[in-house]
């Protein structure tokens, strides 16, 4: 249960980490050359990734190729994003 | 290509059935102003696109359609999940049910199945923006009704 709470705020918190970086990324695509935006990619980038690996070092990969389980094909456990 | 994320864009976490307020919800999946409508349409006109920016920003938008069509398949599917067989038959999700059960297809509200007619793709870059504008302005009105 604990466990559950914790995995769920780790999930939100990459996913409005993501979403910034998905508004910064099509800000980007029609202003190459804002360095403001530019950093702020950067900077919410590396947070993404931080909370990335934490994240699939506890609760498994969150995408085929970061299965990294010897033993099984974690990638196919369930909860899947649709189910609750 | 894609690589997927085991995750959706923004949460969602329905507690209650309601078959009636899928049966709504189903035309942002597949009806005419709906959300496989918007990914195919800038997913298939940015092949035309004649500058990066263009072909950039409408493979970008494109993708995120596809993370807002799984969110909205969600919803069909969190709705429907636990909603008894007496419940669909009493809301506007009957009819639906008989074809599909509590499975997600794209179908407009009255319950035509999703056409590539919704979209248009010209291989004009100024045709097809103007087309995109025409579309999202047709989004902002199904989201506000």
């Amino acid at each position: 249960m604990i466990n559950n709470i914790a995995k769920r705020r780790l999930l939100r918190e990459i996913k409005e980490t993501d979403f910034v970086l998905t508004e910064l990324n099509l800000f980007l695509d029609t202003h190459p050359d804002h360095q403001e935006a530019l950093k702020m990619f950067s900077t919410y980038e590396k947070k993404a990734e931080r909370l990335k690996a934490e994240y699939q070092r506890l609760f498994g990969p969150l995408t085929p190729s970061a299965n990294n389980n010897t033993t099984t094909w974690e990638w196919i456990q369930g909860p899947w994003p649709w189910e609750n | 290509m894609w690589e997927y994320q085991k995750k959706l864009q923004i949460p969602i976490n329905i507690k209650n059935p309601n078959p009636k307020l899928a049966a709504f919800i189903v035309s942002q999946y597949g009806g005419p102003d709906g959300e496989l409508g918007a990914s195919m349409r800038y997913l298939s006109q940015r092949f035309s696109m004649e500058d990066d920016m263009a072909k950039g920003l409408l493979t970008d938008i494109g993708t995120e359609e596809l993370a807002h069509l799984e969110m909205v398949g969600a919803l069909i599917h969190q709705l429907t999940k636990n909603a008894t067989t007496t419940e669909i038959e009493n809301s506007p999700m009957a009819p639906y049910y008989i074809d599909h059960a509590k499975g997600v297809y794209p179908a407009a509200a009255a319950g035509n199945p999703w056409k590539a007619e919704y979209i248009g793709v010209k291989g004009d870059p100024i045709a097809d923006l103007v087309e995109d504008l025409a579309a999202d302005g047709a989004i902002s009105y199904t989201q506000h009704v």
